[in-house]
């Protein structure tokens, strides 16, 4: 463990290959079991290798990783000794990560996009949109799904579109070279609000919107947060938008999956939302929960996961 | 490469692509769902695999037994090329690959090579190399495409031009050659300026892996970072074009080693 340096994840094509294949050949229909998504964390380097400026976005007013590798370093390793070893880069990334006061951004697990994209795809397949592409955890989970044919993303933000332009450029490559097909992938940098899709040409929305201005992705003026600065803006307006967008692509039976959750700073920021897709013209019809990680320091054993709701709408 | 083996009788099984072989080698349960699945090659594979995935110990055994009964029939009795046995090949690849721990845990107890130990066994049987079947299961998933585009030629010159450097480098021997015999210094220039080079474009970090196959090493994004601080003004995109590398690699470098600024 070198800390002078960053723990950054930095994989070749061998390691990206290898996490792949924790992916590839699953039965994602398994995946989802009494209403609960199971969590798992495949594939969930080859992600973050694409967006190393992840380490640097304030989540909920906390410290950043970044900020405690460079301001409580020697703290930040003396904590993570007193609960165990640490001396790989991936115990000095936890140590970062776990830090009084830090919190580190979260992404989407790539099975757990796979296995909504089997749920609520047919069979022979469809046209996905995601809303807020973010770190790729959908777009990854797309790219091993056998139903997804074509995945559709918008990000605003031109750092992470950037690093999800880089994993459209190489990684239905490799997929090829292993042997598997991979989906149509377009990715446009534009927010949700401002997205039209073509009428009817989607089979599902899924997405995890930003949850106001919980994660602070960029200070570009395209961000949610910034465009729509108060909690009744950005829902009445930014999701609004982006819901009628939904609804305007969307076929008839087509599916709408939002993963959402309350914050600190927006204590009603889900029962606001099912309350205006109902306006919009959506109909819940299940209500999926998304296992998250277990904390740090609690015990692996006993402790149960963090559960996020996942909403599953049709057209009404 | 087609790899045949000596005629002895007709096969018994249906000709291979034609027929599901799930259906004849799963247990019956498995094989009727597995029947339905076939869509494309390619579906097949990835359904096949996971089939196989929901396999305890014993009937990961018995698929395997079958499976193995009938490609040794084939390799050692009948007439049959290895483009013929590779459907099979891959769905032997299916069942003994180890994805995940519940899969390996599944294969120890059968007590099963994994697929590198029988693959290479059966190259042996075949008299042809490990990587010939790996090669023709990646071709057959691959709808008959090649497996691995070929890689680019690390020099931009083309044969004539590299010819010609060859020629002029051998002149340029025999002018140092005159030179210190003191033979006839001036023939040998004559015929050193008889080759002619064209000039080409010199390539900007040629030697550096392509964009897609490089990892960012440590050394090179300690590089980049160093030409980062030294050209605090270069934006991504041309630190990018500089390195020879993609803009990914660069920002991974501005993170490592402490460069980085907002874009």
């Amino acid at each position: 463990m070198n800390t002078s340096e960053f723990p950054i994840y930095s994989l070749n094509r061998e390691e990206k290959r290898e996490h792949l294949l924790t992916l590839l050949d699953r039965n994602f229909g398994e995946w989802v079991q009494d209403g609960i998504i199971k969590q798992t964390g495949f594939g969930q380097p080859i992600c973050w290798h694409y967006h190393p400026h992840s380490w640097s976005v304030q989540c909920g007013g906390m410290l950043t990783p970044m900020r405690v590798f460079t301001h409580h370093l020697d703290d930040a390793l003396v904590r993570r000794k007193a609960l165990g070893p640490c001396e790989s880069d991936s115990d000095l990334r936890k140590a970062l990560r776990a830090y009084s006061g830090a919190q580190g951004v979260s992404n989407f697990s790539a099975g757990a996009a796979a296995a909504l994209y089997h749920r609520y795809l047919p069979s022979a397949g469809g046209v996905v949109w995601d809303c807020s592409a973010g770190w790729g955890g959908r777009l990854l989970g797309a790219l091993v799904s056998p139903r997804v044919k074509k995945y559709v993303g918008t990000e605003p933000s031109s750092l992470t579109h950037a690093g999800l332009m880089e994993m459209k450029n190489e990684l239905p490559y490799l997929l090829n070279v292993m042997g598997y097909p991979s989906p149509i992938v377009d990715l446009y940098r534009i927010g949700s609000e401002d997205f039209r899709p073509k009428p009817g040409s989607l089979s599902m929305c899924l997405s995890s919107p930003p949850y106001a201005g919980h994660e602070k992705y960029s200070d570009e003026p395209t961000q949610s947060y910034i465009k729509f600065p108060t909690n009744e803006l950005w829902m009445n307006e930014y999701m609004r938008m982006t819901l009628e967008n939904c609804r305007g692509g969307l076929k008839h039976d087509g599916f709408l999956v939002m993963n959402l959750a309350d914050t600190k700073a927006y204590p009603t920021l889900t029962t606001d939302f099912l309350a205006l897709a109902k306006r919009t013209g959506f109909k819940l019809v299940e209500t999926l929960q998304l296992a998250l990680s277990k904390m740090v320091g609690t015990d692996k054993q006993s402790a149960s996961h963090k559960l996020e709701p996942v909403y599953a709408f049709r057209k009404s | 490469m087609e790899t045949t083996v000596a005629p002895k009788e007709q096969p018994m099984l249906p000709p291979a692509g034609k027929a599901d072989p799930l259906a004849a080698l799963l247990p019956a349960s498995v094989a009727k769902n597995a029947s339905n699945m076939a869509v494309s090659k390619s579906q097949t594979q990835a359904k096949s695999a996971r089939v196989y995935e929901r396999l305890d110990a014993k009937a990961t055994k018995s698929a395997f037994t079958k499976l193995d009964k009938m490609l040794s029939g084939l390799a050692s009795q009948v007439a049959y090329t290895l483009k013929q046995m590779t459907p099979y090949l891959a769905q032997m690849q299916a069942l003994l690959s180890q994805r995940g721990k519940d899969r390996r845990n599944v294969l120890k107890d059968a007590d099963l090579p994994s697929w590198t130990e029988y693959a290479r066994e059966f190259a042996a049987k075949l008299d042809c190399s490990e990587r010939t079947i790996r090669d023709h299961i990646t071709k057959l998933r691959r709808g008959g495409r090649k497996a691995e585009p070929k890689s680019k030629p690390i020099t931009p010159l083309d044969r004539r031009q590299q010819s010609a450097l060859y020629k002029k480098s051998l002149a340029a021997d025999a002018v140092v050659a005159a030179v210190k015999n003191g033979g006839d210094v001036s023939k040998a220039v004559a015929k050193y300026e008889k080759v002619t080079v064209s000039p080409v474009k010199a390539p900007k970090l040629f030697v550096i892996p392509n964009t897609f196959d490089c990892a960012g090493c440590r050394d090179m994004q300690a590089g980049i970072a160093k030409l980062a601080k030294s050209h605090p003004d270069w934006t991504d995109e041309r630190l990018a074009e500089e390195s020879g590398t993609s803009l990914i690699i660069v920002r991974q470098a501005r993170v490592r080693f402490l460069v980085w600024r907002a874009a």
